[in-house]
């Protein structure tokens, strides 16, 4: 990477849970190194449960990482106090999965908007005017200002949303499954202007979602996630034509296509691996945690966990018994056990 | 009313701003007596026909005396002019009481409810230590400690209420931390007190008024319950707890003069007690999508 | 010969009717003790405010039930019946005074015996007094306080020099010491009981009373059976339930519908209702209960005898009679209620009202509107007190403020002289005799003297401790009741460390057909039952 605007370095999370009288620590996210190039589009995938929100929500110190480094610059956010942090943040914005929850319901548009902008600098006298750009910018009307959360779908909020996100000029924002609970035929609408928005701007930004389909089309690159751990991370346009770790390969499988004899595929394999399967993280297994699922696992697969290692493909992967480069539509599909 | 804010008016709001049928009238029933209850309370000194704390008559004079239309207690003093008086500390004490109850014990909350996992737990088994108490206990604790007077009794009837504003505080303001607002709040670098006070606190604030107008009832028979024990207001000044305790020796012969501040406790308890559960009904109303 | 009480019978439709007006008619009706008191057998049944149930005399755990049963079933050498100033033989028949006055020599009557059937003979007694002074004896209670109700340090030692004789050797003369033999910690303890049950003897307490115990629950009652061994003959009434009922609209419910027979536990403002029922008598009682307003004479104005003066003057005692009392009290004298030796007419003039001379004494000594505090206990009848007295006073022009305390902080306080300013004083008569009134209260070293008026560091003390000694070591009677009129008139005219307020008496409630209860003892906290007898 010739540019790297934020670089993850081992970042690991760690929550404690309730376990009967104590409390006992689940890894969230597993030491990750991960570097984030100025300007690109990554996108971060991975089923419900595979840490990448937390890792989008981590390398923003949005949650307190349990170790490792976040290095922006010539500073890491992890040692950093909480006011100079505070003062780095309007330049690392977040937009959330659901817009219902993330406008504060009794704040008028217009308001918050003003906050942020005030919060960054803009003397009084011009933020009417940001605000109103902001929210012509996302598509809205400028009557929008006037008026309460509640008062709009849930695509406009995710618009007025992506505008407050705007709002602080940042460099690099953080999108977590932004359409995910739009509907439809809205989807596309979205995520259109956040990638219009992006490159007229010139901004990072980390798109995380469940769904390869719509992610390779818009990243540059892709990091697949399982289990807290990044299992793949590749250019996105080999990734999706030539996986290496068989997780990306049920991935693909599992993004509906029109195609009667895949959608039936995907059924069976959902049925083939249960979700019952998903290893437990209060007791996590040794070796590869995708190995319960996994076609292709082997006995070492159970001793030892792989890390990543460059493949074939042009990324990483990390698997001992990765997918060949040239594997056939069938071999990464036909999974059989 | 809790959505009066959102753009459609509602079709129900329209019938009722047209119409009041019987069933709102008794609505306003509870109301119009709590109202009425505090007016007494204010006017007392124009309204009480005598100082209540003067001899003015012959001590023990019966119901609708001559000048004294609900008699007199055992020491002379007129009973009407007491018990528009003895309205005072009961309202200063319950009203008070909640609104400290409510700010405390809803700051409290808010704290609690946004920070983290170790200082919630450590601040919510402190509650739940005040908790354990009976809240007559507390509040009699609580004055032991103090000594007997308006401005203590004020105290420890809020400390018997605390932990209800605090626990549902902390509920609900954890409840909205959690939501994706209150982070992008935080990413957008705000500092936890203003991320409290402007994007938190604002929405948990009309629960809790909703939950405070439903214990004041019961901040009005604890009090009560205090100045019967005699750890209320000093005599001679007038309480209706204490009227209650000096008059009930008296039962075989006047029964008035513990029944009637008994009864006026009790109506205004219940009066308010009915207005809180209506502002919950209409809460569950409007809040309903 | 003797009538059978049935409890049930409708004697009377005014009870029963006014029982139906409070609606407690059927509660009262399932009462338990009703069920005990059934059985063919006379009842009297008594309402005890609490009950502990241990009957150690020497360190009582409870106050109203110990007094109460303590006087029911044990006597000690003398007795005081209520009626006649000086103390009656008890289970001594009589006795004899040294020429100096110090020492006592008292012959135990003949054949009597005590519950369990153990001889009383002068050891028997010894053991009992033994036990008071000794303090290695096995079976002393901890904080024995009864030593201290003789004359403390005064009494030298207790002998039996033969089997009937039993002797008190004191240092100094102490006239009043007949008197204290009468009170319920003087009573005399089997010593087999003793000997079995040793610091236990107060849950198997066995002397020598009217009554034996029969059965004894904490909380609910004690069963008194008729002792025919008692030394004024068997009572006539078998058995007596003391039933606890604390709450005094229970008790007066519960006398209504004949479920209780005996109680001096209701309030004064309900004396006129109770009497005017049919069925109900309200006894005559001695005003033995004093309630005093005590100066402490260090507490910044008061430290100047024209505001204690004028504080005396200032009382409106007749509306204290009227409002605090619904008029069942006295004006009193001074010290000295006129029910017991000592008191002369002439005291009145010390309870005089005359706002007027208070307020120009006030001002003579530049303590018109004046800051004082007043403390007062918040139960019973002392808050209506506190009203009046404060009224009274703050009429003069002071700026007096009453706090209504609970008893344990109310009596923290009256006993630190640091810590109050007024306070009111209760003295009641275990035994009617005028030194108790003095040398326990106001003479050097008590606290009452030291702390509750702080009157110990006046120049007039010195007067008055040796008026106190000289007075009770006054055998003569009549020389001796005189030393104790000029004692009030001394106190009150160059001292005055308190205002007599009122005297009073708690009021005896009985059903109509009872007669015989000694009223004056249980107006003032005593319980002699043994000459109670239903009417034929």
């Amino acid at each position: 990477m010739t540019d790297t605007i934020l670089a993850l370095d081992g970042l690991t999370v760690r929550y404690p849970v309730r376990q009967g009288l104590g409390w006992r620590e689940i890894t969230a996210l597993h030491p990750t190194d991960l570097d984030i190039a100025r300007g690109e589009t990554l996108a971060v995938v991975g089923e419900s449960g595979s840490g990448k929100t937390t890792l989008g929500r981590a390398m923003l110190r949005l949650v307190e990482p349990s170790g490792g480094a976040i290095r922006y610059g010539g500073t890491d956010l992890v040692q950093l106090a909480p006011r100079r942090l505070r003062a780095l943040r309007p330049r690392f914005q977040m937009i959330f999965q659901d817009p219902y929850s993330s406008l504060n319901p009794r704040r008028r548009i217009g308001a918050m908007l003003d906050d942020v902008l005030a919060h960054v600098g803009v003397p009084a006298s011009e933020r009417v005017a940001r605000a109103r750009a902001l929210i012509t910018s996302v598509g809205l009307d400028t009557d929008a200002l006037e008026r309460l959360p509640s008062a709009f779908s849930g695509g406009q909020r995710q618009r007025i949303a992506i505008a407050r996100a705007l709002a602080t000029e940042p460099q690099i924002i953080v999108a977590d499954e932004p359409v995910s609970a739009l509907d439809v035929s809205i989807q596309a609408q979205v995520v259109n202007l956040l990638i219009d928005l992006k490159r007229e701007r010139g901004l990072t930004l980390v798109f995380i979602s469940h769904d390869l389909g719509i992610v390779s089309a818009i990243a540059d690159r892709i990091a697949v996630m399982y289990f807290g751990e990044i299992v793949e991370l590749a250019p996105a346009g080999p990734l999706a034509a030539n996986p290496a770790h068989p997780y990306s390969a049920m991935l693909l499988r599992a993004t509906p296509r029109p195609d009667v004899a895949a959608a039936r595929e995907t059924i069976r394999l959902a049925t083939a691996a249960p979700s019952a399967d998903l290893p437990s993280q209060l007791d996590p297994p040794a070796g590869c945690p995708f190995r319960s699922r996994c076609p292709r696992a082997t006995g070492r697969c159970a001793a030892e966990a792989p890390r990543l290692m460059p493949m074939p493909q042009g990324g990483l992967a990390a698997c001992h018994n990765p997918l060949p480069a040239n594997a056939t539509h069938d071999e990464r599909g036909l999974v059989t056990t | 009313m809790a959505n009066s804010f959102a753009a459609p008016p509602k079709p129900v709001a329209a019938t009722r701003r047209g119409r009041l049928g019987p069933a709102d009238v008794l609505r306003l029933v509870p109301w119009v007596i709590a109202t009425g209850f505090v007016l007494a309370a204010l006017l007392a000194p124009l309204i009480a026909p005598y100082d209540p704390i003067e001899n003015v008559g012959m001590p023990m004079m019966p119901l609708f005396t001559d000048g004294h239309v609900l008699g007199t207690d055992g020491f002379g003093r007129d009973q009407l002019s007491r018990l528009l008086y003895g309205l005072r500390p009961m309202l200063v004490v319950s009203l008070g009481s909640v609104v400290l109850a409510l700010v405390v014990g809803g700051i409290y909350g808010l704290v609690s409810g946004v920070s983290g996992w170790r200082i919630d737990w450590v601040m919510m088994r402190a509650v739940d230590i005040v908790m354990s108490f009976p809240l007559i206990l507390a509040a009699i604790l609580v004055l032991a400690a103090l000594g007997a007077s308006l401005v203590n009794l004020t105290l420890a009837v809020a400390v018997s209420q605390l932990p209800i504003f605090a626990r549902l505080a902390r509920a609900l303001a954890s409840g909205e931390a959690a939501r994706d607002y209150a982070m992008a709040a935080r990413a957008a670098g705000f500092a936890p007190i203003r991320i409290m006070v402007r994007e938190v606190a604002p929405n948990i604030i009309r629960p809790l008024l909703v939950q405070a107008t439903s214990v004041v009832a019961v901040a009005a028979l604890t009090a009560a319950a205090l100045s019967y024990l005699g750890l209320g207001v000093r005599p001679p000044a007038p309480d209706l707890g204490y009227m209650v305790k000096e008059g009930q020796e008296l039962i075989f012969i006047a029964p008035e003069q513990a029944l009637l501040p008994g009864l006026v406790i009790a109506i205004f308890a219940l009066a308010v007690s009915f207005c809180g559960d209506q502002l919950g009904d209409d809460r569950a109303v409007g809040m309903a999508p | 010969m003797t009538r059978m009480k049935d409890f049930n019978a409708p004697t009377n439709m005014s009870r029963r009717r006014f029982g139906q007006m409070l609606g407690l008619t059927g509660a009262i009706a399932m009462l338990p003790w009703k069920v005990e008191a059934q059985g063919g057998v006379q009842t009297l049944v008594f309402a005890l405010p609490g009950l502990v149930g241990n009957f150690e005399p020497h360190t009582w755990v409870g106050f109203g039930d110990t007094v109460h049963v303590m006087d029911t079933v044990a006597r000690g050498l003398t007795h005081m019946d209520f009626a006649n100033p000086l103390p009656r033989p008890a289970i001594a028949e009589s006795w004899t005074v040294s020429e100096d006055g110090t020492v006592y020599d008292f012959t135990i009557r003949d054949g009597l015996t005590f519950h369990d059937g153990t001889p009383i003979d002068a050891p028997a007694v010894l053991r009992t007094f033994q036990r008071m002074k000794d303090e290695d004896d096995p079976t002393r209670p901890e904080l024995s306080f009864a030593l201290d109700n003789l004359g403390g340090p005064n009494v030298d030692g207790f002998e039996a020099p033969d089997a009937r004789t039993f002797r008190i050797n004191l240092l100094q003369p102490d006239a009043a010491i007949l008197g204290r033999l009468s009170r319920p910690d003087m009573v005399i303890i089997s010593p087999t009981a003793l000997e079995a049950h040793g610091k236990e003897i107060g849950l198997n307490f066995v002397s020598c009373g009217p009554y034996r115990i029969s059965s004894v629950t904490p909380n609910e009652r004690v069963v008194l059976e008729a002792f025919d061994g008692f030394y004024k003959g068997t009572p006539e009434i078998q058995r007596v339930v003391m039933q606890v009922i604390p709450e005094a609209v229970a008790q007066m419910t519960a006398l209504a519908a004949s479920d209780l027979n005996v109680t001096n536990l209701i309030p004064h403002s309900n004396v006129d209702r109770l009497e005017a029922m049919e069925g109900i008598r309200i006894e005559e009682s001695a005003a033995f209960i004093s309630a005093m307003l005590a100066m402490n004479c260090e507490a910044g104005p008061l430290a100047d005898i024209r505001v204690r003066r004028a504080i005396n003057l200032g009382i409106d005692r007749e509306a204290v009679v009227r409002e605090a009392f619904f008029g069942k009290a006295e004006v009193p004298g001074y010290i000295t209620p006129a029910a017991e030796q000592g008191y002369a007419p002439e005291h009145q003039r010390h309870s005089e009202y005359d706002p007027d001379a208070a307020r120009a004494l006030l001002e003579e000594a530049g303590a018109m509107g004046a800051e004082l505090s007043l403390i007062s206990e918040n139960s019973g009848f002392w808050p209506r007190l506190g009203q009046v007295v404060e009224r009274s006073l703050n009429d003069l022009g002071l700026v007096v403020t009453t706090e209504y305390l609970d008893g344990g902080t109310f009596n923290g306080r009256l006993f630190d002289k640091t810590a109050h300013e007024l306070a009111f004083l209760q003295r009641s008569a275990f035994f009617p005799d005028p030194d108790g009134r003095f040398s326990p209260l106001f003479q050097t070293g008590t606290a009452g003297a030291d702390q509750i008026t702080a009157q110990s560091g006046l120049p007039e003390q010195a007067q008055l401790d040796a008026m106190i000694i000289a007075a009770n070591a006054e055998g003569d009677p009549e020389r001796r009741t005189q030393l104790y009129v000029e004692l009030n008139n001394f106190m009150a005219d160059e001292m005055m460390p308190v205002a007599a307020v009122v005297n009073t008496f708690l009021p005896v409630a009985v059903t109509a057909d009872l007669e015989g209860v000694n009223a004056n003892a249980l107006g003032t906290y005593r319980t002699f039952l043994e000459d109670a007898r239903y009417a034929a």
